[in-house]
This record gives structure tokens, C-alpha cells and sequence, in this order.
């Protein structure tokens, strides 16, 4: 049961971090977007990462237990937009200014490289585990 | 308890069996009374290992290792047992063969 | 259930690798959560019961109860580990410490699961007399 719940976990780790990366990449592909279909520029999105009790283990006295992990939401970032004075542009206001999504590419390349490692160390996890029941799978052999 | 069945060796399967039996309240000292309870000792050992495989198909909360472990001991008591009951089926031909 | 088994190595070996389980689930645990904020990482403990007292053996009123070892020490008892990073979110898993926790708890597992295998080999080896067959 320990083992089969460690890989549960895992996968829900695995999930997440998929989840956290593709919102990155829309982030950075969207870095630019001054239009988008509800009006105005792209607002930059972050997941919001949340501790999953799992039923069949009961808490001790104290609340704590091992937990998964879900992405319970996708939310707008309320940050400010990066306004530009640029004239030319067809997305301009009357003064010239040009409202940018408040995306910073560094930071999310960043964040993409600590979603990436997340999502390794889960990745290991789950390898490790299954090796432990190939193991214990050999007391039969 | 004292038993008419020799142990070779402390962690042979022999040893499994009785130990198991020991457990029993019975003190007999004679054949019969400890086969008996080797035999009870392999049976039980064959219901917990049913069980226990049941509980693990079930979902229910044992544990991997624990399964596979009872099902080697189980084996073990049960192989350890035919090859008690062949040699006393062996001893019970030679026996039969003497008397006539 | 009968929890103990039929020689004490073979329970001890058991009670190694539900310990290792046991590590191994908390280790997903706190990787699982490594971006969740506010998430503290969490540790096992395994108290030493039955080397403190060899001797110990509950009464059982019901055989099916587990024995005194495995239900005071079945699943350890979890705990805050203590903290050697945290972040401005509030978590303290460090990465590199789980999987150093992971390697070691895959490593005790296996050869626990190996040393197992030879024992049950060996002996149904000579519950068969050397035959192999049943």
C-alpha cells in the first residue's frame, strides 16, 4: 500500500508540473499578445499549487499525513501591464501608448527550469518506486 | 515443549513449522499430537496467505511485501509438510513390506 | 491475522522493508509538493520499540490484533522535518536531500527484498529435499 500510494503521489507530482510548464509556455508565448479575444493585452498566468489529503490514510492527532498535490486554479496575474510609448502601433491609445502583458521572459525561463527539475525529481520518484516492487516481486521468483 | 521430531538445523523449514505449532496450548509428546499441529500450523498459514491476497486484491491497506512474504512461508510449510508426509508414507511401505 | 512470522529474521527483514515503504511514501510526499506553497516537508520516525524491550509481548485479547511491534511502529510516526531551506512561499523541501532519502530507502529495500528471496530460495530448496518439485 506504501509503495503503490508513493507512485499515486507521483503522478499528481508529475501532473502538476506538466501543468505549471504549460502555463509557462503560454506565458512566454504570449509575451507580445497587446489583443486578445476579451479585449486588451494577455495577462500573464500562474498555477496555484495545493495539498491533497488522501482519504484512505487518516491524519494523526497533529493533521499531518503524506499529500498529493493538485493545481487547483489558474490565475490572472493582477500585476500591472508594461506600457510602452509607441505612436505607430495599431494597438496605441490616443497618447501613443501601448499596453504589454506583464510577462518577464527571464522570469519565466526561470520558472520553466524549476518546473523542469520539479518535474524530474518526481519523474526519479516514481522509476525508484517501481523498482522497489520489481524487488520485492523477486522474494516469489 | 518437547517433540519426537528432530531439528537439523535451527533455520530449516522443520524449525518453521514447529515454532509455528509451539504456539499451541497441547504439551503431547507423542507423534500423532505433533503432527497434528504441524499440519494445523500449515493449514493456517495457507488461510492467512489466502487472506492476505484477497485483502491485497481488494485494495485494502497490507502491504506488497507482506503478501509476497506470507505466500513464500506458506509454500515453504506446505513443501516442508509433503515431504514429511512422503517419507512417513515411505516408512509405512517399509513397514508393511517387513510384516509379510 | 498472525503478524509475525515464522522466524525472527524473516520478520525483521519484513519490518525493513515496511519502514523503507514507508520512507519511500513521504519522500513523494514532500516531492509531490515541492512548489506548494506553505507545504512543510515532512520526515518519519521509526522509534526503536523492540530494542529498547525484547521482551515485550502484549497481551492479545484478539489474535487477529496486531502484535505490540508493528502497531507501535507500523507506519512511524511523521513529523516536520527539520527545516535546512525555505523559500519565500513558506516550503521547506529541499530536493536534494529527498533524494538522497529516496536513493537510501530504495537501496536498504532491495537488498532487504534480495537477502528475502535467497533465505525462501534456500529454504524451499530443502523443504524439497534438493528436488525441487513439490
Amino acid at each position: 500500500m506504501s509503495l503503490e500510494r508513493a507512485l499515486g503521489i507521483g503522478a499528481t507530482g508529475l501532473t502538476a508540473q506538466r501543468t505549471r510548464m504549460e502555463v509557462v509556455s503560454s506565458n512566454l508565448a504570449n509575451s507580445h499578445t497587446t489583443r486578445t479575444p476579451d479585449g486588451g493585452p494577455y495577462r500573464r498566468k500562474q498555477p496555484i499549487f495545493e495539498a491533497q489529503a488522501i482519504d484512505l490514510f487518516p491524519s494523526d492527532a497533529l493533521g499531518r499525513s503524506v499529500r498529493a498535490v493538485r493545481v487547483v486554479q489558474v490565475v490572472d496575474d493582477p500585476s500591472d501591464f508594461m506600457v510602452r510609448h509607441e505612436p505607430g502601433h495599431p494597438d496605441a491609445d490616443e497618447r501613443g501608448f501601448v499596453e504589454y502583458p506583464n510577462v518577464d521572459p527571464i522570469r519565466e525561463m526561470v520558472d520553466m527550469l524549476s518546473a523542469t527539475r520539479s518535474y524530474e525529481a518526481n519523474v526519479t520518484l516514481v522509476r525508484s518506486v517501481r523498482e522497489m516492487m520489481q524487488s520485492a516481486l523477486q522474494i516469489l521468483a | 515443549m518437547d517433540t519426537t521430531l528432530k531439528i537439523d538445523s535451527a533455520a530449516g523449514p522443520d524449525s518453521l513449522l514447529l515454532d509455528r505449532a509451539k504456539g499451541s496450548r497441547e504439551t503431547g509428546s507423542d507423534f500423532a499430537a505433533n503432527l497434528k499441529q504441524a499440519i494445523d500450523a500449515v493449514d493456517e498459514l495457507q488461510h492467512e496467505s489466502e487472506s492476505i491476497q484477497v485483502a491485497y486484491a481488494r485494495n485494502e491497506d497490507v502491504e506488497l511485501h507482506d503478501v509476497l512474504i506470507k505466500i513464500e512461508e506458506a509454500e515453504v510449510a506446505f513443501k516442508t509438510m509433503m515431504q514429511i508426509r512422503n517419507k512417513l508414507v515411505d516408512a509405512y511401505r517399509e513397514v508393511m513390506r517387513m510384516g509379510s | 491475522m498472525n503478524d509475525q512470522s515464522l522466524d525472527m529474521t524473516v520478520d525483521a527483514l519484513r519490518t525493513a522493508l515496511g519502514r523503507e515503504s514507508r520512507r519511500a511514501d513521504v519522500v513523494a510526499s514532500n516531492l509531490a509538493n515541492v512548489d506548494t506553497p506553505e507545504y512543510r516537508a515532512l520526515a518519519v520516525r521509526f522509534d526503536d520499540f523492540l530494542s529498547s524491550n525484547p521482551n515485550f509481548e502484549p497481551h492479545r485479547t484478539n489474535p487477529m490484533h496486531l502484535s505490540g511491534f508493528a502497531a507501535a511502529n507500523g507506519k512511524g510516526t511523521l513529523f516536520e522535518a527539520p527545516i535546512t531551506r525555505m523559500r519565500d512561499d513558506g516550503n521547506t523541501v529541499d530536493v536534494d536531500l529527498e533524494m538522497t532519502k529516496l536513493a537510501m530507502a530504495q537501496g536498504r529495500y532491495r537488498t532487504s527484498a534480495e537477502i528475502l528471496r535467497k533465505r525462501f530460495a534456500l529454504l524451499v530448496y530443502s523443504a524439497t529435499d534438493g528436488r525441487g518439485g513439490a
